[in-house]
């Protein structure tokens, strides 16, 4: 399954010449008229999107990367009571929560069983 | 000619290469769908229960400037007249073939010679661009596309007005007829020989089924190779 979409863009005509799946990690090679386009890289788990105008000559051109942000699922649940969440101070809801996060360090805090 | 989805998925299932049915005789099938031949140099590629595309004997993708219809509303006779009508070409490029729409005229079956021309596309003082091929037909009751190849390959121009005209023997009491619709044409009645080197034309109200397929240089190509990747992930 693709991890990014990448639609190529005609910038002489506007017109998108398609849009292409990609693996992470995994470079695709691309053979197109010469002109200049717009490459619209989009990572499907965030919908993150990274753009960049190109002019392709005849031949082969310097390799394109788009670099996106790494994100990490955390998963925060609760038993045997279902309780009030905050994410570094912030109050996100009750448990259960999935959340997509960019990797770092976060404060989970939960009630105590009394506060609960 | 219409194919109804049940006929075409009779074709597609049932009927053997070499085959015939109303009319059409099944030449090929592979993944891609099963390949009928209607008469003359018209074929249709069917595919899970659909008629996908027609063509004419240019390769197929080729541009193409005319009228692409096989006319059903009007039959005009070409025996020993120059007919057609004037188009204009959207690009440069090299024209490769004329493809007309032909029948019978009258009931009798014709056969005998037919040539085409693309002229200068001025009702006035019009000259030869590019002669066809001529070849001996025998027509039917109803139109199919006959492709001419041009004798050279003539190089044509962007938003340039040209004639593409047709031209058939009359042999007794037959004659070959090209499908029209409503719309504008020219004719000029001149016994079949060699194209005039210059032609007044008299214009009609029907719009004539030939069509110029031409090719164009491919652009030069680049190729890029685009990588995505995770910060800090090599």
């Amino acid at each position: 399954m693709a991890d990014v979409e990448l639609e190529i863009v005609d910038l002489s005509t506007g017109q998108s010449i398609g849009k292409f799946p990609l693996t992470l990690c995994t470079p695709a090679t691309y053979e197109i008229d010469i002109g200049s386009y717009r490459f619209t890289a989009t990572y499907l788990k965030t919908g993150q999107r990274l753009e960049e105008d190109r002019i392709i000559v005849e031949g082969v051109n310097a390799p394109l990367t788009f670099e996106f942000t790494a994100v990490h699922t955390l998963r925060i649940e609760s038993t045997p009571i279902t309780v009030s969440v905050k994410l570094n101070g912030a109050s996100i809801g009750n448990t259960p929560q999935t959340l997509n996060v960019e990797e770092g360090t976060y404060i989970v805090e939960v009630p105590t069983e009394a506060e609960a | 000619m219409s194919l109804s989805k049940e006929l075409i998925r009779e074709i597609e299932r049932n009927l053997m290469i070499g085959s015939t049915i109303n009319g059409m005789k099944v030449v090929s099938r592979d993944k891609h769908g099963t390949v009928v031949h209607l008469g003359g140099d018209s074929f249709k590629i069917l595919h899970n229960g659909k008629n996908q595309n027609v063509f004419g004997n240019p390769l197929i993708g080729d541009p193409i400037f005319g009228y692409e219809t096989l006319g059903t509303l009007y039959v005009r006779g070409i025996g020993n007249t120059i007919s057609g009508s004037i188009f204009t070409c959207p690009e440069n490029g090299t024209a490769q073939s004329v493809t007309i729409g032909l029948q019978n005229k009258f009931a009798a079956v014709y056969t005998g010679k037919i040539k085409s021309a693309i002229y200068t596309g001025v009702l006035v003082g019009s000259t030869p661009v590019a002669i066809t091929e001529e070849r001996t037909l025998t027509l039917t009751a109803y139109p199919v596309w006959y492709t001419f190849n041009l004798l050279p390959p003539t190089l044509v121009s962007a938003a340039t007005a040209y004639a593409l005209v047709s031209w058939g023997q009359k042999i007794d009491t037959t004659m070959a007829g090209i499908a029209c619709d409503e719309g504008a044409g020219i004719d000029k009645s001149v016994t079949y020989n060699g194209f005039p080197a210059s032609i007044d034309w008299a214009t009609n109200a029907y719009v004539h089924s030939i069509y110029c397929t031409y090719s164009v240089p491919s652009k030069p190509k680049g190729t890029i190779a685009v990588h995505a990747k995770l910060a800090g992930i090599i």
